[in-house]
C-alpha cells in the first residue's frame, strides 16, 4: 500500500513538471509602436497673406506713365512646390466717350476700351527683386496688354519657406491718343503653388 | 485560389491609391484680383463751347491809331473740363490778306498789289502789328513768341505757363493786335484780314 502511494506521489509530482514546462518556454517580445504618417504643407503667400491682394489701383493716367508692381510669393508650408499663374482675365471699358475721345473713339460702350491696347507690359519673374526687367530676369510675357494669356504653366519653383518676386512693369506710350480718355482695364490673376510641375 | 483573389484586391486597392493621387496632389492658391489702370481725361473748352476750338475772326473797317491806343484782337474763356492739368497752345492759320480794291490814296502811297487774291492786302503784312498773345486777368502777362505782324505770326503756336490749366481752371486768353499810325497807312484803306485761331490744350509732360 506504501508503494502505491508513493507512485501515485511520484506521477503526480511529474504531470506538475510537465504543465509547468508549458507555461515557461523561453520567449522575448519587443514593440514597435508610435509608427506615424505626418503630411507636408503647402501654403503660399501672397504679399504676406493669404488674402487676395490689389497690387494695382490706378487712376487718372495720361499718355507717357509708366509704373511696377512686385507680388512677392512665400512658401510657408513644409514642403517644395512649383508656381503657376493662370486664371489671367482682362476687361476693358470705355466709361463713355467724352468730346475728344468721340471725335476718334466710334466704341463707347461698356468692354470696348482701348486701354490695354495701349499699354505695354512686361511680367517676370523678377530674379534680383529690383522691379526692373533686364537680363537677370525670366520673362512671362512682354508685349500689350491686350495680348496677355490666361495661363502661363512657368513651374517656378519655390522652395518650402523660400520667397520669390514676379514683377509687372506697365507704361502707357507717348504716342497713345485721345482713344483712350477715361477708359479703364482690370486685371486678375491667380497665383497656384503646386506640388508637382503637373499641376 | 484563396490567395490569388487576395492578391488581385491587394492591387485593386493599391491602384485607387495610385489614382487618387494624380487628382489630388497638394497645391495652393492665391489670386491677385481686382487690379485696375483707369486714364483721366483732358478736355479744352472755349467760351464754354466744346467744339469746333478753331474759331474765325474777321475785322474789317480798321483804321490807324495814336500807338497802343485801339485794340483789335480778341478774348476767350479756356476752361480744362478733364481730369489732368494741361497747357493750351494758341496759333494763328488760315490769313486772309484782302485788298478789296485800292483806291486812290492807297495807289498815291505807292500800293501796287490791288488784286482779289488773298494775299493783296497790307493788312496782315504789317499795318496791323504787336501780335501777342495775353492772359488778361491777374497775374497779367505776356507769352512769348510776339509778332511784328499777322504774316509772321502765322502757323507759329504759342504757349506757356500763362496758359496752363488745372482740372476745372478757367482763364481769359486774349489776343492783341494794334494798327499804330505810321506813313503807309493809306495803304490799308478798304482791306480786310480774316484767320483762324486754333487753341490745343495739351497734357503736361
Amino acid at each position: 500500500m506504501k508503494r502505491i502511494i508513493l507512485s501515485l506521489a511520484l506521477i503526480a509530482v511529474a504531470g506538475t513538471g510537465i504543465i509547468g514546462a508549458t507555461r515557461a518556454y523561453f520567449s522575448d517580445t519587443e514593440t514597435s509602436t508610435g509608427n506615424s504618417f505626418a503630411a507636408g504643407t503647402l501654403d503660399l503667400n501672397l504679399d504676406g497673406v493669404n488674402t487676395n491682394v490689389v497690387k494695382f489701383s490706378l487712376t487718372n493716367l495720361v499718355p507717357g506713365d509708366l509704373g511696377t508692381g512686385t507680388w512677392i510669393l512665400y512658401n510657408a508650408g513644409s514642403i517644395n512646390g512649383y508656381v503657376d499663374i493662370h486664371s489671367i482675365a482682362r476687361t476693358d471699358n470705355d466709361n463713355l466717350c467724352n468730346e475728344p475721345e468721340g471725335l476718334v473713339d466710334t466704341t463707347c460702350g461698356a468692354g470696348e476700351g482701348e486701354l490695354s491696347a495701349n499699354m505695354n507690359v512686361d511680367l517676370f519673374i523678377d530674379v534680383d527683386h529690383d522691379g526692373v526687367f533686364d537680363a537677370e530676369d525670366t520673362t512671362i510675357y512682354t508685349g500689350l496688354l491686350s495680348g496677355i494669356a490666361v495661363n502661363y504653366d512657368q513651374n517656378i519653383a519655390l522652395n518650402a519657406l523660400a520667397t520669390k518676386y514676379i514683377s509687372l512693369n506697365w507704361g502707357i506710350p507717348s504716342g497713345a491718343g485721345n482713344n483712350i480718355q477715361s477708359d479703364s482695364v482690370s486685371v486678375d490673376m491667380t497665383f497656384e503653388l503646386g506640388q508637382t510641375t503637373a499641376q | 485560389m484563396k490567395r490569388i483573389i487576395l492578391s488581385l484586391v491587394l492591387i485593386a486597392v493599391a491602384g485607387t491609391g495610385v489614382i487618387g493621387a494624380t487628382r489630388a496632389y497638394f497645391s495652393d492658391t492665391v489670386t491677385s484680383n481686382g487690379n485696375t489702370f483707369s486714364t483721366g481725361t483732358l478736355n479744352l473748352t472755349v467760351d464754354n463751347k466744346e467744339d469746333p476750338l478753331v474759331l474765325h475772326l474777321a475785322r474789317t473797317n480798321l483804321k490807324p491809331n495814336a500807338p497802343w491806343t485801339t485794340q483789335y484782337g480778341g478774348q476767350w474763356v479756356i476752361k480744362n473740363t478733364g481730369s489732368i492739368s494741361g497747357t493750351v497752345t494758341v496759333t494763328i492759320k488760315n490769313l486772309k490778306d484782302y485788298e478789296n480794291g485800292c483806291l486812290d490814296p492807297e495807289t498815291e502811297t505807292g500800293d501796287i498789289t490791288c488784286g482779289s487774291g488773298v494775299d493783296q492786302g497790307e493788312l496782315g503784312k504789317g499795318l496791323l502789328k504787336n501780335i501777342v498773345w495775353q492772359l488778361n486777368q491777374a497775374p497779367w502777362g505776356s507769352l512769348t513768341p510776339s509778332f511784328s505782324s499777322l504774316t509772321s505770326a502765322i502757323d507759329v503756336p504759342v504757349t506757356g505757363v500763362k496758359y496752363h490749366l488745372d482740372p476745372g481752371e478757367s482763364k481769359n486768353a486774349y489776343l492783341n493786335i494794334n494798327w499804330d499810325n505810321s506813313s503807309g497807312d493809306n495803304q490799308g484803306q478798304s482791306d480786310g484780314v480774316e484767320f483762324d485761331v486754333e487753341f490745343v490744350l495739351n497734357q503736361d509732360p
